[in-house]
């Protein structure tokens, strides 16, 4: 059974019900970002010098490291919410509308998270200021910016389709009762002058509003974030027309993994076995499997290519380094990782009694560890190494290693994350009610409330006074 | 033209002016909704525009 036939007073549960689960994931959660913030503090007092990164070349070490590569990890956990949601609309993916808010809601938090990794990089959170300044003039020619802009735009249109779709869900739940009175002032901004007869037209903004975030999937995770390194020609293993693509299989693969996780959680967490059923997790393991292969197909082009005898000399000496050199261990772990995915996944596709839900989950965990592997590898080779001259006469090979302090801040803003995903299930509806077959047409009024259609009419009224 | 104005405008906001013409033209036409919606989507927009100046702060605190 789907949300179709779910009964809305259990959908809604996470609004009423706390679990002990609930608090002590809160409190962990709590004192992982505790513990971010301490670093982070450490680092504002202290400066760049107490994380592992150093000026490339005359410094000898990398100025990106684990904060860049956990902002392009967050980058596409951020494609695999929207984008579910989006095809439930425009591709009638109806099989994941169940977990179509719970993946909005993922977007919404991942992209801060990725947006956070940049200001921990860059130090003085003042600089952060100067970018936004100095934007008319970076937009001419940097892909930094050009990865702000639509970062900041695919935020905006995402956050637009969350806030559009939750109107009516919050609407027919404050009718009903359900919602905390606490929060009252902020549901009244949110339904600002609401009338349930804008329904048909908020449909259709949102059908374009899905339109134009999956549009926007490939020209961010295929396109800016990529053009940060494939634009550059004097890192060896960055240049190149290939980076668009592969990336993009690689932050839907790491989507699809978390969605996987966070749908797990939450039908744990709840006993929603029958809403979020087995169905949900077999298509979205079917989908997995697909991306996954396709991460591993680039990953066999850049070794043939690479491991070839008529290969260029740097990108000989950066496969060495991944094959059996100093990027070895982080990077077999994180091919066996997809390796190890794909055997399970194919495996229940083709003997559905070997499918079960924790071992989904777990597999979507070391899916996403092992991309998480991948990008901080990806990142930090191509800065290591200056083989191309006249840099490779002038510098000297890098080094670099992530710090207590990046260790910290890195996993704050996992916490963070947590912790923004646990307040927002006490806020709105995180199962989508629109859609459901008994919920009653707010036009008629009768929305199992306790007031009539004129009381419910001058409510709204009130809330766009 | 440099090529960042060329990809920003003509490529990057493209799903944006897609969005915004189909709000405007599609069917139904609906005013109030629209311009509520637009009103959502620019308070989206200037927030964390208006948030990131937040940081200037800390040149305050150090120069």
């Amino acid at each position: 059974m789907s949300t179709f036939g779910a009964d809305v007073e259990r959908l809604t549960e996470p609004l009423r019900k706390t679990s002990k689960s609930f608090y002590v994931l809160f409190g962990i959660a709590a004192v992982f970002s505790a513990i971010a913030l301490v670093a982070y503090l450490i680092q504002l007092r202290q400066g760049l010098a107490v994380t592992g990164l150093r000026g490339w070349g005359t410094q000898g070490g990398t100025p990106w490291g684990l904060y860049i590569g956990t902002f392009i990890w967050w980058v596409g956990i951020a494609h695999g919410g929207i984008a579910i949601s989006a095809g439930v609309r425009l591709f009638g993916t109806e099989q994941f509308l169940p977990i179509a808010r719970i993946a909005e809601i993922l977007t919404i938090v991942a992209l801060p998270a990725a947006a956070t990794n940049i200001l921990l990089d860059i130090g003085r959170p003042d600089v952060m200021y100067q970018m936004i300044l100095n934007w008319p003039s970076t937009v001419q020619s940097s892909p930094l910016t050009w990865d702000m802009t639509a970062i900041f735009l695919y935020f905006s249109l995402s956050a637009t389709y969350l806030a559009i779709t939750l109107r009516r869900d919050v609407y027919y739940c404050r009718e009903r009762g359900t919602l905390p009175e606490m929060l009252d002032p902020v549901y009244r901004l949110l339904l600002f002058r609401y009338h349930p007869s804008e329904n048909e037209k908020t449909e259709q903004m949102v059908w374009w509003l899905a339109l134009g975030v999956l549009l926007l999937v490939p020209l961010l995770s295929g396109g800016v974030v990529p053009w940060l390194f494939a634009t550059m020609g004097m890192h060896p293993g960055w240049f190149g027309a290939s980076h668009g693509p592969a990336m993009l299989a690689e932050s839907l693969t790491n989507a699809i993994a978390v969605v996987i996780i966070v749908a797990g959680a939450f039908r744990y967490a709840y006993g929603w076995d029958d809403i979020i059923d087995d169905e949900v997790f077999r298509g979205l393991n079917t989908l997995l499997l697909v991306l996954a292969l396709t991460t591993l197909w680039f990953v066999l082009q850049s070794l043939v290519t690479g491991s070839f005898p008529a290969a260029p000399a740097e990108t000989t000496s950066l496969t060495n380094a991944l094959v059996a050199g100093e990027f070895a261990v982080p990077f077999w772990l994180s091919v066996g990782g997809l390796l190890v995915a794909v055997g399970y996944l194919a495996a229940q596709s083709l003997q559905p009694s070997l499918f079960s839900v924790k071992a989904s989950v777990a597999v979507g965990v070391i899916v996403s560890a092992a991309i998480f592997l991948k990008k901080v590898v990806f990142v930090v080779e191509g800065l290591l190494h200056p083989t191309r001259e006249p840099l490779a006469s002038m510098f000297a090979d890098g080094s670099y290693w992530p710090t207590t302090v990046e260790v910290a801040l890195t996993v704050g803003t996992l916490a963070g994350v947590i912790l923004a995903f646990l307040a927002i299930t006490k806020i709105v509806p995180i199962v989508e009610l629109g859609h459901l077959d008994d919920l009653p047409d707010p036009d008629e009024g009768d929305l199992g409330g306790d007031g009539s259609t004129d009381d419910t009419a001058a409510d709204t009224e009130g809330v766009s006074a | 033209m440099s090529l960042g104005l060329i990809l920003v405008f003509g490529v990057l906001l493209a799903p944006l002016y897609l969005v915004l013409a189909g709000w405007i033209f599609g069917e139904p036409k609906d005013t109030e909704t629209l311009a509520i919606g637009l009103a959502f989507m620019t308070a989206i927009i200037l927030g964390p525009i208006v948030f990131s100046f937040v940081p200037i702060s800390f040149r305050v605190i150090i120069p």
